[in-house]
């Protein structure tokens, strides 16, 4: 009797527990399994919207940074500008180069299309309110943050990571360009995805 | 006239502070249209027996002109304003993209290209250096 007691006590917690545990997971949202970074997102530019489920047949090239940015942004954008100013023409233009400023506050839409133009004729910029940044940045497994700790007659700095996201004509992630990647593997990426 | 000028422009381009500190290879990067932080880079060689600290700078141009470093630390980059640059005696310190640099801050007017730019260093013990540099683009 007193065994059937003992199972009987430990069958109501195991269910009891196992109640609450699914109860918390069915309330949990749903972990991402995939793991997959990237994905379609729209962001206000000058002209309107760019959208990336509008560039299906295109490779676009992402890079978050702000246009405060007096070293490393330019340096990364230069040479991709540069880069693809010297791939051959029917390469070229399959890509879409992409900026998008973390810094809404100090970077307008107006401001940003000369900013993407200057590095090349047919990069895009855009920016949008903090909350959607935020998202997009988290998205694509990039980081960026508002850095106050400063004496700085800047005011502020942002801290960020500077990577080209290689987004291939099917809209997915194909791959990230660290900083220091983009220079020795870009041309080749960017052949590879076109086909050639 | 042309003897006169070449003089001047001798004189010009002679460091202020009696060549304890010398400055080679500066020059600034051009900045896109609308941008107004922009920065210089040099190698600064100190020439004399004692430390010189740089702690800024300064022109008509610029709201500000600061030292500031670049650090990475997990893929992410930070950069901070450095109060004060030592460069020891004998030493030389490189500025060089992706780590110090001269950070102008508010330019009134964007860096072109082909251009000069002048302004001036200062040091902790008061006294400052003229640096006229060339503007280069890093965009082909």
């Amino acid at each position: 009797m007193k065994g059937n007691k003992l199972i009987y006590l430990s069958t109501l917690i195991i269910a009891l527990f196992l109640g609450v545990f699914s109860y918390l997971n069915i309330n949990r949202p749903a972990p991402d399994t995939s793991n997959e970074l990237g994905g379609d997102f729209s962001i206000p530019i000058e002209k309107g919207q760019f959208s990336l489920s509008d560039y299906r047949d295109k490779v676009v090239l992402l890079y978050f940074g702000y246009a405060s940015c007096p070293d490393v942004c330019p340096t990364a954008l230069a040479l991709t500008g540069n880069i693809l100013k010297k791939m051959p023409e029917h390469v070229s233009a399959q890509v879409q180069p992409l900026f998008i400023s973390v810094d809404p506050d100090r970077d307008d839409l107006s401001k940003l299309t000369q900013y993407g133009h200057y590095f090349h004729p047919s990069m895009i910029a855009g920016t949008d309110k903090k909350q959607n940044i935020d998202k997009l940045v988290r998205q694509y497994g990039a980081y960026y943050s508002i850095n106050n700790d400063t004496n700085s007659a800047m005011g502020y700095t942002v801290d960020h990571t500077s990577r080209l996201y290689v987004i291939d004509q099917q809209g997915k992630l194909a791959k990230a360009l660290g900083h220091s990647d983009i220079q020795p593997n870009l041309a080749n990426t960017l052949l590879k995805l076109t086909g050639n | 006239m042309k003897t006169i000028s070449l003089l001047i422009v001798g004189l010009l381009s002679l460091p202020l502070s009696a060549a304890e500190l010398s400055v080679d290879g500066g020059y600034l990067r051009a900045t896109p249209p609308g941008q107004m932080m922009g920065a210089a880079f040099m190698t600064l060689s100190n020439n004399s027996d004692k430390t010189v600290t740089l702690t800024g700078g300064q022109s008509a141009e610029t709201a500000a002109i600061e030292v500031h470093n670049h650090s990475m630390s997990d893929g992410v980059m930070s950069m901070q304003q450095l109060e004060e640059l030592n460069i020891k005696a004998g030493e030389k310190v490189q500025l060089a993209p992706g780590g110090l640099h001269i950070m102008l801050i508010g330019l009134k007017k964007s860096l072109l290209a082909g251009e000069k730019f002048s302004f001036e260093l200062n040091f902790k013990d008061g006294s400052k250096q003229t640096l006229e540099l060339p503007i280069k683009s890093i965009v082909n």
